[in-house]
């Protein structure tokens, strides 16, 4: 299921895919599997995004 | 076996490890690591899946060359051990293939500009020795494949490689300019 919460969020603070992956340490083509929802991050990648993009768990990740 | 052939693969592996050797330096002095930095979860994932794909492959590929060869035709197609690393080299393949289509070849810090470059030379390295063992026609031997078939088959392999990286690489500055 694609993650629409987290393009959102990104796109909210003016960030490309590749700034967030930096920002991260992942590679572009990771985020864009997540915002697709090919992969399922692990919940240290999860925080780490969280992190990033100033948002909680709950708010980015949760069903 | 002749003195010069000898010679040429003791030059082949001191010259093989030095580059390594440099690139591993190189590697470690600019980014920590020694292939050039570090993969992420998402790309040792898949890594892991693709070793094992290559794996099998190899696996597989040398059960049905022993069918071939001693069940089927009962007579050696290749020269003793090149048939194993014909299936390694197949196996080593297939690993690079499915790293390169899921995105898990380069690492975070990775320039595909440097594969290029690595994968070209290797690839025109080999065409010397394959056009000269083609031309002096020692290639096939009383109908059975001689080690002499390496640098082709390395050839091959490599500039397969490349082809995908190639590939990959205009896939993946699509896929940046869509973004």
């Amino acid at each position: 299921m694609k993650n629409l919460r987290l393009k959102a969020a990104r796109a909210g603070l003016d960030l490309s895919q590749q700034e967030l992956a930096e920002r991260v340490g992942v590679s572009r083509q990771t985020i864009s599997a997540i915002e697709k929802g090919d992969y399922n991050p692990t919940i240290h990648l999860c925080i780490a995004i969280c992190k990033a993009l100033g948002k909680t768990l709950d708010e980015l990740f949760w069903e | 076996m002749s003195t010069s052939y000898l010679w040429g693969v003791a030059v082949g592996v001191i010259v093989g490890v030095i580059i390594v050797a440099l690139i591993f330096t190189y590697n470690k002095k600019k980014t920590g690591t020694v292939v050039g930095g570090d993969f992420d979860e998402r790309q040792q994932l898949l890594r892991g899946k693709a070793f094992q794909a290559g794996f099998f492959t190899m696996l597989i590929l040398s059960f049905l060359y022993w069918v071939l060869v001693r069940l089927v035709l009962q007579r050696p197609l290749m020269e003793d051990g090149l048939s194993a690393l014909i299936c390694v080299l197949v196996g080593v393949g297939v690993f690079g293939f499915d790293c390169i289509l899921h995105d898990a070849f380069f690492t975070v810090q990775n320039k595909p500009k440097n594969y290029i470059i690595l994968f070209t030379a290797t690839t025109i390295s080999q065409i010397p020795a394959a056009i000269n063992n083609l031309r002096d026609g020692t290639v096939i031997q009383n109908g059975v494949l001689t080690f002499l078939a390496v640098p082709i088959v390395c050839g091959v392999l490599f500039l397969s490689i490349l082809t995908a990286i190639i590939c990959k690489v205009l896939a993946m500055r699509k896929e940046d300019a869509e973004e």
